[in-house]
């Protein structure tokens, strides 16, 4: 061997030292490859239990290698009650996602350098993936119980106009909700917003102006100096999306921002018909509300909505009311109060509009289900509700076919815990069935923390004008309940469907004894899933 | 007639400028579901602790009370028998409890914010009508370390 190959071959050593050496470097430097995704949740936690359970929230980005191996990534998690982590790495050892590659159902698991959060530092999330790009999440491990979402990062910095909301809990460990219209750029944050503090509603407060930092190589940056809390974390989804959590040790919130673009909004372009969703946190008044509406183009609204407040059902109430949309001083920060006074205690949405070119619920998709606004609920009664409008473009029942993902978070009047499911399934010649992962710490469906292989399967039966309303039922005075099956037990749901497309759809549960609200969203190609492709075995359940 | 001519063109001069002004900025209203004026304080022995509700009741848990005018359900909220601070009260007990009577779906039912037993009070709910936690009992009073106004 010469000189010259010699040296050649140590250069090549010591830059091969360097960068193992690089790559096991602590710190947020993501020297990582694979898909990074972004992921939110929010819901009770079993863990740290010493008033009972507390609300948390968690966000953070997770780095996927093609093989399904988690290679990286950060998550601030937080209860506002002891357990802060702001933020803690996602090590690679022993994390996985773990996927059916014909459902999309199956588990993330990450392993976190606090051993205080999961189960010794392990979190396990039951994921169900609509498209290989956004997932419908639950915490599924017994450690808590959550409902969030998970998505594929698309860009790693996002300045520009948002609207915005958050829902948590504040520094005296109750329930609230924020919402607002801010700008982002050159390291700066203001705007305006609502908020509902355990009932205190105020509304177009001024945002004190606050510091952005820019974001780690995970797309986590942090907002410091505003009125919302000491410090928020933010990870951006993409251009125009954004995951924030409060790092704050006394309070805990989490949240979404969704880009305005270059609309001006006006009340002619407020959505000329719509479907809503809105729902309680786990901390506030547990109610779960939907519906569907015509808007005029000027001022009013008239449609249907189904509301479950604790218990109290309001089936079918034919709604009316009326909306205004702001383009002067803040562009888009709009308004929407129901009047007829027959859907309990909802009357007052603070609505935050967003690009019309934006999917609220899957971020990544440009081509369909477009469109919308934010809501927080401003009713004094029923704090921190937060929630979505979108548009309504097709309600032909034909059109609600074929695979969906699905998922819900769930209140138990009976019992304090909440249920969250996700799960996957079809509609064929009206008839939906299906397959999902239950968290269930409170044991409402089973002595198991979690459920495995549960089903679903029901008849959503349209209703007469379905065609401009979009609405089906299934309950049990119809004989054709929503029947989830857990083991050998069989459980009858009173549930009602709102179609804004064949692409996307609210349930929501109008039961009594307990009410759940959240989407059905069409299923695309999973192909190209960076998972551990297995399937996703039935049970044995986790037992408590 | 100068004033009161005046009156009037200042009247008809806001109702026009009025819509304009609520035209500027979204509106938003919302009545008062817990109505703190409408308060009313109650006595009675308790006939039944229920922590969980019976069929048609709104969640949470509940006293039955027999008044001086009947039973009464008193609606205690989700935390009202849980956790540190909760109410520890049984059958057969004296109460005196404040809040407001609503009819909900049909049926009434007291929204109770707080109960009185053996001269100690408990704190079921705020001025708005929302459920106060074991964790915000354990923070009333104390001082916390937030920078944030509200998270």
């Amino acid at each position: 061997m010469n000189r010259k190959a010699y040296l050649s071959i140590l250069l090549a050593l010591v830059f091969l030292a360097f960068a193992f050496l690089t790559g096991c470097s602590s710190g947020t430097s993501k020297t990582v490859s694979g898909t990074t995704y972004v992921f939110y949740a929010t819901g009770l936690e079993n863990i740290n239990n010493v008033e009972g359970p507390n609300f948390y929230t968690v966000a953070g980005a997770v780095v996927i290698d093609s093989a399904g191996n988690v290679t990286g990534g950060e998550e601030d998690y937080n209860d506002g009650f002891g357990l802060t982590d702001a933020p803690t790495p996602i090590a690679a050892t022993s994390s996985a996602l773990v996927v059916d590659p014909t459902s999309g159902q199956g588990t993330l698991t990450l392993t976190v350098g606090d051993t205080n959060l999961g189960v010794g530092g392990v979190e396990t999330l039951g994921v169900q993936f609509a498209n290989t790009n956004h997932a419908l999440i639950i915490q599924f491990d017994g450690s808590a119980t959550s409902s969030g979402s998970l998505d594929l990062q698309s860009a790693t910095s996002a300045p520009g106009n948002f609207a915005f909301t958050m829902s948590g809990v504040d520094t005296s460990y109750n329930p609230l909700a924020i919402g607002g219209v801010v700008t982002v750029g050159s390291g700066a944050i203001n705007g305006v917003f609502d908020v509902n503090d355990d009932g205190t509603v105020l509304t177009d407060q001024t945002l004190t102006a606050g510091t952005v930092t820019d974001t780690d190589s995970f797309g986590r940056g942090t907002i410091t100096g505003t009125q919302l809390a000491g410090q928020l974390a933010y990870y951006v989804v993409g251009p125009e999306v954004v995951r924030f959590i409060s790092d704050d040790s006394d309070a805990s919130g989490v949240g979404s921002a969704y880009g305005q673009g270059t609309a001006t909004f006006t009340a002619a372009n407020f959505p000329a018909a719509a479907v809503f969703g809105v729902e309680g946190n786990a901390w506030g008044e547990q109610y779960s509300t939907a519906g569907s509406f015509t808007s005029d183009g000027v001022s009013a609204i008239a449609g249907i909505a189904d509301l479950d407040d604790f218990g109290a059902v309001y089936f079918g109430e034919t709604i009316s009311g009326n909306y205004s949309v702001s383009n002067d001083a803040v562009n888009g920060y709009s308004a929407l109060n129901i009047t007829s006074e027959n859907l309990g205690n909802v009357s007052a949405f603070g609505v935050y509009m967003t690009d019309p070119a934006l999917n609220l619920l899957d971020p990544n998709n440009t081509t369909s289900g477009l469109g919308g606004a934010l809501i927080v609920d401003l009713d004094s009664s029923l704090v921190a509700g937060t929630g979505v409008l979108i548009p309504q473009t097709d309600t032909a029942a034909a059109d609600f076919t074929g695979g969906y993902a699905f998922g819900a978070q769930s209140y138990n009047s009976d019992e304090f815990w909440e249920v969250d499911f996700v799960g996957q399934g079809s509609v064929a010649t009206g008839v939906l069935t299906g397959t999902g992962l239950v968290s269930d710490i409170g044991a409402f469906y089973s002595s198991s923390v979690t459920d495995t292989g549960v089903g679903y399967s029901a008849t959503p039966l349209a209703d007469a004008n379905e065609a401009s309303t979009g609405r089906y039922t299934m309950t049990t005075d119809n004989e054709n309940p929503l029947v989830i099956t857990v083991g050998e037990s069989e459980f009858g749901d009173d549930v009602v469907l709102y179609q804004a497309s064949g692409g996307y759809l609210f349930w929501l549960q109008v039961d009594d004894f307990a009410s759940f609200l959240g989407p059905l969203e069409q299923q695309g190609s999973l192909t190209g899933l960076p998972a551990v492709q297995k399937a996703m075995a039935k049970s044995p359940q986790q037992k408590r | 007639m100068k004033r009161l001519f005046a009156g009037l063109c200042v009247l008809a001069l806001l109702s026009l400028v009025a819509p304009l002004a609520a035209g500027a900025a979204a509106t938003r209203t919302a009545g008062p579901y817990y109505d703190i004026s409408k308060e009313v304080t109650l006595h009675g022995t308790v006939s039944s602790v229920l922590t969980k509700p019976s069929k048609g009741m709104i969640g949470g848990s509940h006293l039955l009370i027999q008044t001086g005018v009947g039973s009464l359900d008193a609606s205690l909220g989700r935390f009202g028998l849980r956790g540190r601070g909760a109410l520890s009260v049984e059958a057969g007990k004296q109460v005196e409890v404040t809040g407001v009577m609503k009819t909900l779906k049909g049926k009434q039912v007291f929204i109770t914010r707080t109960v009185t037993v053996s001269g100690h009070a408990y704190t079921m709910r705020n001025e708005h009508g929302i459920s106060m936690s074991p964790q915000a009992r354990e923070r009333v009073g104390q001082k916390t370390a937030h920078k944030g106004v509200y998270l």
